[in-house]
Protein backbone atom coordinates (compact mmCIF):
# COMPACT_ATOMS: atom_id res chain seq x y z
CA UNK A 1 0.00 0.00 0.00
CA UNK A 2 2.25 2.52 -1.43
CA UNK A 3 -0.36 5.10 -1.59
CA UNK A 4 -1.29 5.14 2.36
CA UNK A 5 2.75 5.32 3.27
CA UNK A 6 3.42 8.67 0.81
CA UNK A 7 0.30 9.72 2.92
CA UNK A 8 1.87 8.49 6.13
CA UNK A 9 4.74 10.48 5.40
CA UNK A 10 2.72 14.02 4.78
CA UNK A 11 1.33 14.11 8.34
CA UNK A 12 4.54 14.46 9.89
CA UNK A 13 5.55 17.06 7.12
CA UNK A 14 8.43 18.78 8.94
CA UNK A 15 9.87 15.73 10.86
CA UNK A 16 10.07 13.60 7.98
CA UNK A 17 11.87 16.44 6.05
CA UNK A 18 14.42 16.85 8.49
CA UNK A 19 15.05 13.40 8.54
CA UNK A 20 15.22 13.39 4.92
CA UNK A 21 17.76 16.52 5.14
CA UNK A 22 19.92 13.99 7.14
CA UNK A 23 19.89 11.49 4.74
CA UNK A 24 20.53 13.80 1.89
CA UNK A 25 24.07 15.47 3.59
CA UNK A 26 24.94 11.99 4.74
CA UNK A 27 24.53 10.82 1.25
CA UNK A 28 26.04 14.18 -0.72
CA UNK A 29 29.11 14.19 1.67
CA UNK A 30 29.95 10.21 0.76
CA UNK A 31 29.68 11.02 -2.84
CA UNK A 32 31.72 14.31 -2.85
CA UNK A 33 33.97 12.03 -0.61
CA UNK A 34 33.86 9.37 -2.83
CA UNK A 35 34.52 11.93 -6.18
CA UNK A 36 37.42 13.19 -4.92
CA UNK A 37 39.31 9.81 -4.43
CA UNK A 38 37.43 8.07 -8.31
CA UNK A 39 39.19 11.90 -9.04
CA UNK A 40 42.68 11.25 -7.47
CA UNK A 41 42.60 7.43 -9.02
CA UNK A 42 41.84 8.89 -12.66
CA UNK A 43 45.19 11.64 -12.01
CA UNK A 44 47.08 8.58 -10.73
CA UNK A 45 46.47 6.46 -13.31
CA UNK A 46 46.67 9.52 -16.24
CA UNK A 47 49.95 10.22 -14.43
CA UNK A 48 51.43 6.65 -14.37
CA UNK A 49 51.07 6.18 -17.84
CA UNK A 50 52.56 9.70 -18.96
CA UNK A 51 55.76 9.62 -16.34
CA UNK A 52 56.69 6.05 -18.03
CA UNK A 53 60.67 5.81 -18.73
CA UNK A 54 60.75 9.41 -16.57
CA UNK A 55 62.62 9.70 -13.66
CA UNK A 56 61.76 12.26 -11.23
CA UNK A 57 65.25 13.53 -9.36
CA UNK A 58 64.85 15.49 -5.73
CA UNK A 59 67.18 16.61 -3.43
CA UNK A 60 68.23 13.87 -0.91
CA UNK A 61 64.67 13.18 1.48
CA UNK A 62 61.93 15.42 -0.46
CA UNK A 63 58.79 14.63 -2.54
CA UNK A 64 57.60 15.72 -5.15
CA UNK A 65 54.24 16.56 -3.64
CA UNK A 66 55.95 18.80 -0.99
CA UNK A 67 58.64 20.58 -3.51
CA UNK A 68 58.74 23.75 -4.39
CA UNK A 69 61.14 26.76 -4.82
CA UNK A 70 64.34 26.10 -5.87
CA UNK A 71 66.40 23.24 -4.12
CA UNK A 72 68.66 21.78 -6.99
CA UNK A 73 71.73 22.97 -8.81
CA UNK A 74 71.43 23.49 -12.52
CA UNK A 75 75.02 21.63 -12.58
CA UNK A 76 72.95 18.26 -11.73
CA UNK A 77 71.44 18.88 -15.56
CA UNK A 78 74.45 18.77 -17.56
CA UNK A 79 75.33 15.99 -14.82
CA UNK A 80 72.58 13.83 -16.07
CA UNK A 81 72.86 14.02 -19.75
CA UNK A 82 76.15 12.29 -19.36
CA UNK A 83 74.17 9.35 -17.65
CA UNK A 84 74.57 6.40 -20.08
CA UNK A 85 70.69 5.09 -21.04
CA UNK A 86 69.56 8.76 -20.94
CA UNK A 87 67.72 10.79 -23.81
CA UNK A 88 67.50 13.87 -22.81
CA UNK A 89 66.90 15.79 -19.11
CA UNK A 90 63.93 18.57 -18.30
CA UNK A 91 64.57 21.17 -15.73
CA UNK A 92 62.06 22.03 -13.84
CA UNK A 93 61.16 25.14 -11.16
CA UNK A 94 58.18 25.39 -9.39
CA UNK A 95 56.40 27.48 -7.25
CA UNK A 96 53.22 27.42 -4.76
CA UNK A 97 51.17 29.96 -5.57
CA UNK A 98 49.74 32.50 -2.37
CA UNK A 99 46.58 31.11 -2.88
CA UNK A 100 47.91 27.57 -2.30
CA UNK A 101 46.05 25.56 -4.41
CA UNK A 102 47.74 26.25 -7.71
CA UNK A 103 51.50 25.69 -9.60
CA UNK A 104 53.23 28.16 -11.69
CA UNK A 105 55.40 25.91 -13.18
CA UNK A 106 58.34 26.95 -14.92
CA UNK A 107 59.34 24.54 -17.45
CA UNK A 108 61.99 24.62 -20.90
CA UNK A 109 60.17 26.36 -23.70
CA UNK A 110 61.34 23.68 -25.83
CA UNK A 111 60.08 20.55 -23.65
CA UNK A 112 56.55 22.07 -22.84
CA UNK A 113 54.74 18.71 -24.59
CA UNK A 114 57.55 16.31 -22.30
CA UNK A 115 57.65 18.01 -19.41
CA UNK A 116 54.42 16.07 -17.85
CA UNK A 117 55.13 12.75 -19.77
CA UNK A 118 51.85 13.43 -21.95
CA UNK A 119 50.95 14.93 -24.89
CA UNK A 120 49.64 18.38 -23.47
CA UNK A 121 46.52 19.62 -26.00
CA UNK A 122 46.39 23.25 -26.47
CA UNK A 123 42.10 24.04 -26.35
CA UNK A 124 42.63 27.70 -26.82
CA UNK A 125 45.56 30.02 -27.86
CA UNK A 126 49.19 28.76 -28.36
CA UNK A 127 51.67 26.26 -27.01
CA UNK A 128 54.39 28.47 -25.23
CA UNK A 129 57.43 28.16 -28.02
CA UNK A 130 61.37 28.85 -28.10
CA UNK A 131 60.24 32.24 -28.89
CA UNK A 132 58.97 32.54 -25.83
CA UNK A 133 61.97 32.21 -23.53
CA UNK A 134 62.23 35.13 -21.71
CA UNK A 135 58.51 36.09 -22.52
CA UNK A 136 55.63 36.36 -19.19
CA UNK A 137 53.74 34.32 -20.99
CA UNK A 138 51.23 30.95 -19.44
CA UNK A 139 49.30 28.13 -20.08
CA UNK A 140 46.51 27.54 -17.54
CA UNK A 141 44.87 24.73 -17.01
CA UNK A 142 41.03 23.83 -17.44
CA UNK A 143 40.65 23.53 -13.38
CA UNK A 144 42.57 26.91 -13.11
CA UNK A 145 41.00 28.32 -15.95
CA UNK A 146 37.46 27.53 -14.32
CA UNK A 147 38.09 28.08 -10.77
CA UNK A 148 40.02 31.59 -11.30
CA UNK A 149 37.39 32.48 -14.47
CA UNK A 150 40.81 33.32 -16.43
CA UNK A 151 41.30 32.83 -19.98
CA UNK A 152 43.50 33.21 -23.27
CA UNK A 153 44.23 37.00 -23.43
CA UNK A 154 43.88 37.69 -19.49
CA UNK A 155 46.76 38.39 -16.89
CA UNK A 156 48.02 36.44 -14.25
CA UNK A 157 49.74 37.66 -11.53
CA UNK A 158 52.81 35.91 -9.88
CA UNK A 159 55.40 37.28 -7.18
CA UNK A 160 54.07 40.95 -8.76
CA UNK A 161 54.33 40.07 -12.17
CA UNK A 162 51.69 40.22 -14.62
CA UNK A 163 52.22 37.23 -17.24
CA UNK A 164 50.02 37.03 -20.35
CA UNK A 165 47.80 34.01 -20.87
CA UNK A 166 48.42 32.75 -24.36
CA UNK A 167 47.01 29.59 -23.91
CA UNK A 168 44.81 26.97 -21.94
CA UNK A 169 45.26 23.50 -22.02
CA UNK A 170 42.43 20.88 -22.99
CA UNK A 171 40.38 19.00 -20.20
CA UNK A 172 42.00 16.19 -18.98
CA UNK A 173 45.80 17.04 -18.41
CA UNK A 174 47.13 16.28 -15.09
CA UNK A 175 48.33 19.76 -14.86
CA UNK A 176 44.94 21.04 -14.91
CA UNK A 177 45.01 23.11 -11.69
CA UNK A 178 48.54 25.09 -12.54
CA UNK A 179 49.97 27.73 -14.61
CA UNK A 180 52.82 26.99 -17.04
CA UNK A 181 55.70 29.52 -17.72
CA UNK A 182 58.97 29.55 -19.62
CA UNK A 183 61.33 28.81 -16.82
CA UNK A 184 63.81 31.47 -17.43
CA UNK A 185 61.32 33.99 -16.57
CA UNK A 186 59.91 32.46 -13.30
CA UNK A 187 63.56 31.99 -11.93
CA UNK A 188 64.21 35.71 -12.88
CA UNK A 189 61.54 37.14 -10.96
CA UNK A 190 62.23 34.49 -8.70
CA UNK A 191 65.68 35.80 -8.67
CA UNK A 192 66.97 31.99 -8.55
CA UNK A 193 68.79 29.62 -10.94
CA UNK A 194 67.90 26.73 -8.68
CA UNK A 195 65.88 24.09 -9.72
CA UNK A 196 63.02 22.37 -8.14
CA UNK A 197 62.96 19.33 -9.92
CA UNK A 198 64.81 17.57 -12.44
CA UNK A 199 62.87 14.94 -15.12
CA UNK A 200 65.57 12.73 -16.95
CA UNK A 201 63.57 10.99 -19.75
CA UNK A 202 65.48 7.43 -20.38
CA UNK A 203 65.92 5.97 -23.84
CA UNK A 204 65.21 2.96 -23.14
CA UNK A 205 62.03 2.14 -20.03
CA UNK A 206 63.51 -1.03 -19.42
CA UNK A 207 66.26 -0.05 -17.30
CA UNK A 208 63.95 2.92 -16.16
CA UNK A 209 65.03 1.43 -12.67
CA UNK A 210 68.16 0.85 -13.13
CA UNK A 211 69.03 4.16 -14.09
CA UNK A 212 67.28 6.08 -11.30
CA UNK A 213 69.50 3.56 -8.85
CA UNK A 214 72.73 4.66 -10.99
CA UNK A 215 71.86 8.20 -10.27
CA UNK A 216 70.83 8.34 -7.04
CA UNK A 217 74.20 6.73 -6.12
CA UNK A 218 76.56 9.06 -7.92
CA UNK A 219 75.03 12.08 -7.50
CA UNK A 220 73.33 11.40 -3.78
CA UNK A 221 69.79 12.91 -4.37
CA UNK A 222 66.39 11.25 -4.45
CA UNK A 223 65.71 9.72 -7.97
CA UNK A 224 62.14 8.12 -8.10
CA UNK A 225 60.51 6.13 -11.29
CA UNK A 226 56.84 6.22 -12.33
CA UNK A 227 56.44 3.33 -9.95
CA UNK A 228 57.49 5.16 -6.63
CA UNK A 229 55.78 8.02 -7.71
CA UNK A 230 51.87 6.29 -8.34
CA UNK A 231 52.76 4.09 -5.47
CA UNK A 232 53.16 7.87 -3.35
CA UNK A 233 50.32 8.74 -5.06
CA UNK A 234 48.46 5.36 -4.37
CA UNK A 235 48.36 5.99 -1.13
CA UNK A 236 47.44 9.48 -0.55
CA UNK A 237 44.74 8.23 -2.68
CA UNK A 238 43.80 5.37 -0.13
CA UNK A 239 44.32 7.82 2.44
CA UNK A 240 41.46 9.67 0.88
CA UNK A 241 39.54 6.94 0.08
CA UNK A 242 39.81 5.52 3.98
CA UNK A 243 37.99 8.87 4.96
CA UNK A 244 35.84 8.77 2.36
CA UNK A 245 34.66 5.48 4.16
CA UNK A 246 35.28 6.88 7.77
CA UNK A 247 33.34 9.80 7.01
CA UNK A 248 30.57 8.16 4.72
CA UNK A 249 30.33 5.46 8.16
CA UNK A 250 30.11 8.54 10.44
CA UNK A 251 27.07 10.09 8.06
CA UNK A 252 25.66 7.04 7.91
CA UNK A 253 25.11 6.03 11.83
CA UNK A 254 23.90 10.13 12.00
CA UNK A 255 21.48 9.96 9.11
CA UNK A 256 20.33 6.12 10.60
CA UNK A 257 19.83 7.08 14.06
CA UNK A 258 17.73 10.11 12.30
CA UNK A 259 15.36 7.29 10.61
CA UNK A 260 15.27 5.19 13.31
CA UNK A 261 14.25 8.15 15.64
CA UNK A 262 11.48 9.58 13.39
CA UNK A 263 10.64 5.74 12.63
CA UNK A 264 9.94 5.05 16.35
CA UNK A 265 8.25 8.54 17.16
CA UNK A 266 5.98 7.41 14.38
CA UNK A 267 5.33 4.09 16.19
CA UNK A 268 4.50 5.32 19.27
CA UNK A 269 1.87 7.96 18.02
CA UNK A 270 0.48 5.53 15.58
CA UNK A 271 0.33 3.21 18.26
CA UNK A 272 -4.13 3.03 18.40
CA UNK A 273 -3.50 2.93 14.25
CA UNK A 274 -1.51 -0.31 14.40
CA UNK A 275 -4.23 -1.60 16.86
CA UNK A 276 -6.92 -0.75 14.75
CA UNK A 277 -5.48 -2.74 11.52
CA UNK A 278 -4.78 -6.03 13.65
CA UNK A 279 -8.14 -5.63 14.95
CA UNK A 280 -9.53 -5.47 11.47
CA UNK A 281 -7.32 -8.21 10.13
CA UNK A 282 -3.78 -6.73 9.40
CA UNK A 283 -0.96 -9.37 9.98
CA UNK A 284 2.78 -8.48 11.66
CA UNK A 285 3.98 -8.91 8.35
CA UNK A 286 0.95 -6.44 7.08
CA UNK A 287 2.00 -3.88 9.68
CA UNK A 288 5.98 -4.50 9.53
CA UNK A 289 5.75 -3.86 5.44
CA UNK A 290 3.73 -1.01 6.33
CA UNK A 291 6.66 0.72 8.07
CA UNK A 292 9.20 -0.07 5.79
CA UNK A 293 8.02 1.49 2.72
CA UNK A 294 7.59 4.53 5.01
CA UNK A 295 11.12 4.41 6.10
CA UNK A 296 12.15 3.31 2.32
CA UNK A 297 10.20 6.23 0.58
CA UNK A 298 11.73 8.06 3.98
CA UNK A 299 15.55 7.01 1.97
CA UNK A 300 14.79 6.80 -1.76
CA UNK A 301 13.72 10.81 -1.44
CA UNK A 302 16.73 11.70 0.82
CA UNK A 303 18.95 9.92 -1.47
CA UNK A 304 17.60 11.78 -4.70
CA UNK A 305 18.18 14.99 -2.63
CA UNK A 306 21.48 14.27 -1.38
CA UNK A 307 22.57 13.03 -5.36
CA UNK A 308 20.87 16.54 -6.28
CA UNK A 309 22.77 18.11 -3.65
CA UNK A 310 26.15 16.29 -4.83
CA UNK A 311 25.92 17.36 -8.45
CA UNK A 312 26.64 20.73 -7.11
CA UNK A 313 29.20 19.98 -4.12
CA UNK A 314 31.18 17.64 -7.40
CA UNK A 315 30.68 21.02 -9.54
CA UNK A 316 32.46 23.27 -7.31
CA UNK A 317 35.13 20.59 -6.53
CA UNK A 318 35.46 19.76 -10.04
CA UNK A 319 36.71 23.47 -10.49
CA UNK A 320 39.03 23.46 -8.03
CA UNK A 321 40.85 19.35 -8.52
CA UNK A 322 41.16 17.92 -11.98
CA UNK A 323 38.85 14.78 -12.49
CA UNK A 324 36.80 14.93 -9.90
CA UNK A 325 33.54 14.34 -11.94
CA UNK A 326 29.73 13.32 -11.31
CA UNK A 327 29.44 9.44 -12.92
CA UNK A 328 26.69 6.79 -12.81
CA UNK A 329 28.70 4.85 -10.63
CA UNK A 330 28.18 7.67 -7.99
CA UNK A 331 24.75 7.85 -8.73
CA UNK A 332 24.36 4.38 -7.63
CA UNK A 333 26.30 4.33 -4.70
CA UNK A 334 24.11 6.87 -3.75
CA UNK A 335 20.93 5.25 -4.12
CA UNK A 336 21.96 1.71 -2.61
CA UNK A 337 23.50 4.18 0.78
CA UNK A 338 20.35 5.80 0.99
CA UNK A 339 18.18 2.40 0.74
CA UNK A 340 20.24 0.23 2.43
CA UNK A 341 20.62 2.93 5.40
CA UNK A 342 17.09 3.60 5.55
CA UNK A 343 15.97 -0.23 5.52
CA UNK A 344 18.76 -1.32 8.25
CA UNK A 345 17.92 1.45 10.66
CA UNK A 346 13.51 1.00 10.01
CA UNK A 347 13.72 -2.88 10.54
CA UNK A 348 13.38 -2.59 14.58
CA UNK A 349 11.35 0.33 14.79
CA UNK A 350 8.95 -1.77 11.62
CA UNK A 351 9.39 -4.77 14.29
CA UNK A 352 8.46 -2.86 17.47
CA UNK A 353 5.17 -1.80 15.14
CA UNK A 354 4.46 -5.06 14.35
CA UNK A 355 5.00 -6.66 18.13
CA UNK A 356 2.18 -4.11 19.23
CA UNK A 357 -0.84 -5.65 21.15
CA UNK A 358 -3.92 -4.86 19.75
CA UNK A 359 -5.97 -4.87 22.88
CA UNK A 360 -3.26 -2.37 24.81
CA UNK A 361 -3.00 -0.51 21.83
CA UNK A 362 -7.03 -0.24 20.92
CA UNK A 363 -7.07 1.30 24.76
CA UNK A 364 -3.97 4.04 23.97
CA UNK A 365 -5.09 7.44 23.49
CA UNK B 1 -24.80 -25.46 12.85
CA UNK B 2 -23.01 -23.03 15.46
CA UNK B 3 -20.70 -20.47 14.14
CA UNK B 4 -19.61 -19.66 17.55
CA UNK B 5 -18.92 -22.13 19.87
CA UNK B 6 -17.22 -21.32 23.39
CA UNK B 7 -16.15 -24.18 25.87
CA UNK B 8 -15.57 -23.18 29.35
CA UNK B 9 -13.56 -19.75 28.41
CA UNK B 10 -11.89 -18.34 31.17
CA UNK B 11 -9.95 -15.35 30.97
CA UNK B 12 -7.63 -14.64 34.26
CA UNK B 13 -5.17 -12.29 34.75
CA UNK B 14 -2.16 -12.01 37.08
CA UNK B 15 -2.75 -16.21 37.52
CA UNK B 16 -1.09 -17.81 40.53
CA UNK B 17 -0.50 -14.14 41.81
CA UNK B 18 -1.85 -12.21 45.06
CA UNK B 19 -3.30 -9.76 43.03
CA UNK B 20 -5.49 -13.12 40.31
CA UNK B 21 -8.60 -12.18 39.19
CA UNK B 22 -11.00 -14.09 36.83
CA UNK B 23 -12.79 -12.18 34.42
CA UNK B 24 -14.06 -14.20 32.29
CA UNK B 25 -15.50 -17.55 34.69
CA UNK B 26 -15.92 -20.90 32.50
CA UNK B 27 -18.41 -19.46 29.52
CA UNK B 28 -20.15 -21.80 27.98
CA UNK B 29 -21.94 -20.46 24.90
CA UNK B 30 -23.25 -21.49 21.52
CA UNK B 31 -24.04 -19.40 18.95
CA UNK B 32 -26.15 -20.37 15.46
CA UNK B 33 -25.42 -18.66 11.87
CA UNK B 34 -27.64 -15.76 11.32
CA UNK B 35 -28.95 -14.97 14.93
CA UNK B 36 -28.87 -11.61 16.84
CA UNK B 37 -27.67 -11.83 20.48
CA UNK B 38 -27.12 -8.84 22.95
CA UNK B 39 -24.68 -9.53 25.51
CA UNK B 40 -25.71 -7.44 28.44
CA UNK B 41 -24.74 -6.54 32.24
CA UNK B 42 -23.34 -4.25 34.64
CA UNK B 43 -20.12 -1.95 33.66
CA UNK B 44 -16.89 -4.33 34.05
CA UNK B 45 -18.85 -7.48 33.81
CA UNK B 46 -16.75 -8.59 31.62
CA UNK B 47 -18.50 -8.55 28.19
CA UNK B 48 -16.31 -6.48 26.16
CA UNK B 49 -13.88 -9.00 26.86
CA UNK B 50 -15.83 -11.91 25.78
CA UNK B 51 -16.08 -10.21 22.69
CA UNK B 52 -12.46 -9.70 22.33
CA UNK B 53 -11.98 -13.44 22.83
CA UNK B 54 -14.80 -14.47 20.46
CA UNK B 55 -12.86 -12.08 17.90
CA UNK B 56 -9.63 -13.64 19.06
CA UNK B 57 -8.16 -9.96 19.10
CA UNK B 58 -6.85 -11.39 22.67
CA UNK B 59 -6.40 -14.94 24.16
CA UNK B 60 -8.27 -16.78 26.80
CA UNK B 61 -6.46 -18.05 29.59
CA UNK B 62 -7.84 -21.51 29.41
CA UNK B 63 -11.15 -23.10 27.42
CA UNK B 64 -11.45 -23.49 23.80
CA UNK B 65 -13.85 -21.53 21.19
CA UNK B 66 -14.71 -22.67 18.24
CA UNK B 67 -15.43 -20.44 15.14
CA UNK B 68 -17.35 -21.96 12.16
CA UNK B 69 -16.44 -25.21 14.49
CA UNK B 70 -13.11 -24.80 14.00
CA UNK B 71 -10.62 -24.27 17.20
CA UNK B 72 -9.04 -21.23 17.41
CA UNK B 73 -6.31 -22.02 20.24
CA UNK B 74 -4.36 -23.97 17.53
CA UNK B 75 -4.48 -21.16 14.79
CA UNK B 76 -1.14 -19.04 14.01
CA UNK B 77 -1.39 -14.94 14.51
CA UNK B 78 -1.80 -14.96 10.78
CA UNK B 79 -4.60 -17.08 10.89
CA UNK B 80 -6.51 -14.88 13.73
CA UNK B 81 -6.37 -12.74 11.58
CA UNK B 82 -7.77 -13.90 8.47
CA UNK B 83 -10.35 -14.88 10.43
CA UNK B 84 -10.54 -10.87 11.55
CA UNK B 85 -10.33 -10.06 7.82
CA UNK B 86 -12.69 -12.51 6.66
CA UNK B 87 -15.71 -13.57 8.97
CA UNK B 88 -15.73 -11.24 11.36
CA UNK B 89 -16.59 -7.27 10.98
CA UNK B 90 -15.96 -4.92 14.18
CA UNK B 91 -18.15 -2.12 15.39
CA UNK B 92 -16.60 -0.04 18.53
CA UNK B 93 -17.90 1.83 20.38
CA UNK B 94 -14.92 4.71 19.97
CA UNK B 95 -15.02 3.76 16.13
CA UNK B 96 -11.59 3.70 15.73
CA UNK B 97 -11.30 4.60 11.94
CA UNK B 98 -7.97 5.96 11.18
CA UNK B 99 -8.16 9.87 11.39
CA UNK B 100 -5.22 10.45 8.38
CA UNK B 101 -7.19 8.57 5.86
CA UNK B 102 -10.53 9.46 4.25
CA UNK B 103 -13.89 7.91 4.58
CA UNK B 104 -13.31 6.04 1.35
CA UNK B 105 -9.64 4.74 2.49
CA UNK B 106 -11.04 3.36 5.92
CA UNK B 107 -13.68 1.52 4.61
CA UNK B 108 -11.40 0.05 2.06
CA UNK B 109 -8.74 -0.74 4.14
CA UNK B 110 -9.61 -4.28 5.03
CA UNK B 111 -10.14 -5.18 1.67
CA UNK B 112 -6.59 -3.57 0.74
CA UNK B 113 -5.35 -6.03 3.34
CA UNK B 114 -7.31 -8.77 1.38
CA UNK B 115 -4.49 -8.04 -1.05
CA UNK B 116 -7.71 -6.54 -3.29
CA UNK B 117 -6.63 -3.75 -6.00
CA UNK B 118 -7.12 -0.26 -4.73
CA UNK B 119 -9.79 0.45 -7.68
CA UNK B 120 -11.63 -2.44 -7.34
CA UNK B 121 -11.57 -2.12 -3.23
CA UNK B 122 -12.45 1.58 -3.63
CA UNK B 123 -15.26 0.92 -5.98
CA UNK B 124 -16.80 -1.59 -3.25
CA UNK B 125 -16.18 0.75 -0.73
CA UNK B 126 -17.73 3.69 -2.44
CA UNK B 127 -20.96 0.87 -2.70
CA UNK B 128 -20.58 0.20 1.13
CA UNK B 129 -20.47 4.37 1.68
CA UNK B 130 -23.80 4.88 -0.36
CA UNK B 131 -25.72 1.57 1.69
CA UNK B 132 -24.87 3.51 5.30
CA UNK B 133 -26.29 6.95 3.80
CA UNK B 134 -23.05 8.90 3.35
CA UNK B 135 -23.20 8.93 -0.36
CA UNK B 136 -20.65 12.28 -1.43
CA UNK B 137 -18.54 11.96 1.56
CA UNK B 138 -16.16 9.83 0.74
CA UNK B 139 -13.56 12.12 0.60
CA UNK B 140 -14.16 13.75 3.72
CA UNK B 141 -11.62 13.11 6.49
CA UNK B 142 -12.94 11.29 9.74
CA UNK B 143 -12.39 14.71 11.51
CA UNK B 144 -15.14 16.61 9.53
CA UNK B 145 -18.29 14.31 10.13
CA UNK B 146 -20.38 13.66 13.48
CA UNK B 147 -20.45 10.55 15.62
CA UNK B 148 -23.39 9.09 13.90
CA UNK B 149 -21.64 9.36 10.62
CA UNK B 150 -18.09 7.59 11.78
CA UNK B 151 -20.17 4.52 13.18
CA UNK B 152 -21.52 4.24 9.54
CA UNK B 153 -18.40 4.10 8.14
CA UNK B 154 -17.25 1.70 11.18
CA UNK B 155 -20.52 -0.25 9.99
CA UNK B 156 -19.40 0.19 6.25
CA UNK B 157 -15.53 -1.01 6.74
CA UNK B 158 -17.33 -4.05 8.91
CA UNK B 159 -18.98 -5.02 5.74
CA UNK B 160 -15.83 -4.53 3.87
CA UNK B 161 -14.92 -8.52 3.16
CA UNK B 162 -18.93 -9.68 3.24
CA UNK B 163 -18.16 -11.10 7.17
CA UNK B 164 -20.47 -13.70 8.56
CA UNK B 165 -20.56 -12.03 12.02
CA UNK B 166 -20.48 -8.70 12.49
CA UNK B 167 -19.45 -8.11 16.52
CA UNK B 168 -20.25 -4.44 17.90
CA UNK B 169 -19.36 -3.24 20.94
CA UNK B 170 -21.44 -0.70 22.63
CA UNK B 171 -22.10 0.40 18.80
CA UNK B 172 -24.19 3.07 20.26
CA UNK B 173 -22.84 4.26 23.63
CA UNK B 174 -20.95 7.58 22.07
CA UNK B 175 -24.12 8.70 20.20
CA UNK B 176 -27.39 10.65 20.62
CA UNK B 177 -30.69 8.75 20.92
CA UNK B 178 -31.66 9.33 17.43
CA UNK B 179 -28.28 8.60 15.47
CA UNK B 180 -28.20 5.48 17.70
CA UNK B 181 -31.58 4.35 16.71
CA UNK B 182 -30.33 4.46 13.17
CA UNK B 183 -27.18 2.52 13.55
CA UNK B 184 -29.44 0.02 15.31
CA UNK B 185 -32.10 -0.55 12.32
CA UNK B 186 -28.86 -0.71 9.92
CA UNK B 187 -27.55 -3.62 11.87
CA UNK B 188 -30.88 -5.14 12.81
CA UNK B 189 -31.34 -4.63 8.54
CA UNK B 190 -27.73 -6.45 8.72
CA UNK B 191 -29.03 -9.22 10.57
CA UNK B 192 -32.10 -10.10 8.45
CA UNK B 193 -29.53 -10.31 5.52
CA UNK B 194 -28.26 -13.35 7.25
CA UNK B 195 -25.13 -11.59 9.08
CA UNK B 196 -25.04 -13.25 12.59
CA UNK B 197 -25.02 -10.37 14.82
CA UNK B 198 -23.43 -10.20 18.42
CA UNK B 199 -24.21 -6.83 20.18
CA UNK B 200 -22.66 -5.81 23.11
CA UNK B 201 -24.01 -3.60 25.45
CA UNK B 202 -25.45 -1.94 28.90
CA UNK B 203 -28.46 -0.41 27.14
CA UNK B 204 -31.93 -2.72 27.55
CA UNK B 205 -33.98 -0.75 25.04
CA UNK B 206 -30.93 -1.83 22.36
CA UNK B 207 -30.44 -5.63 23.95
CA UNK B 208 -34.53 -6.16 23.74
CA UNK B 209 -34.62 -5.75 19.98
CA UNK B 210 -31.88 -8.96 19.93
CA UNK B 211 -33.76 -12.20 19.45
CA UNK B 212 -31.51 -13.76 22.30
CA UNK B 213 -30.23 -11.51 25.82
CA UNK B 214 -26.87 -13.07 27.37
CA UNK B 215 -26.83 -11.61 30.49
CA UNK B 216 -23.19 -11.30 32.20
CA UNK B 217 -22.68 -10.95 35.82
CA UNK B 218 -18.99 -11.35 37.23
CA UNK B 219 -17.48 -12.84 33.93
CA UNK B 220 -20.18 -15.55 34.16
CA UNK B 221 -23.59 -15.93 32.69
CA UNK B 222 -26.59 -15.36 34.37
CA UNK B 223 -29.30 -15.49 32.20
CA UNK B 224 -29.45 -16.76 28.39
Amino acid sequence: MIDIALKNLFRNKTRNALTILGIAIGVALLLSLVSISEGMNKMISSFGEGMVGIITVLPEGKSLFTSTGGQLSRNFVDDMKNFEGVDYVIPYYGILLPDMTSYAMGVPVDKVGEMVGEKIKIKDGRMIDEGDKDERVAIIGSTYSNYKNTNTGDKINILGKDFEVIGKLEEGNSGAGDIMVPIDALQEISKTDKLTVIFVRVSDVERTEEIAEDIKSTLGVEAETSKDLVRKFSDMSSQIGFMAYVVGGISALIGGIGIANTMFMNVSERRREIGIMKAIGATKNMILKQFLQEAIILGLIGGITGIILSFFGIYVLSLMIPFVAMTLNLIFIGLLFSLGLSTIFSVYPAYAAAKVDAIVALKYE
Amino acid sequence: MPVIRTENLQKIFNKGKKNEFSAIKGINLSIDEGEFIAITGPSGCGKSMLLNLISTIDSPTEGKIYICEKEISKMSDNEKATLRRKIFGFVFQQFNLINSLTILENVAMPMRLENLNKRAAEERARYLINQVGLEGKENNKISEISGGQMQRVAIARALANNPKIILADEPTGNLDSKSGVQIIEILNDLNKSGITLIIVTHDLNIANTARRIIKIKDGEIVEG
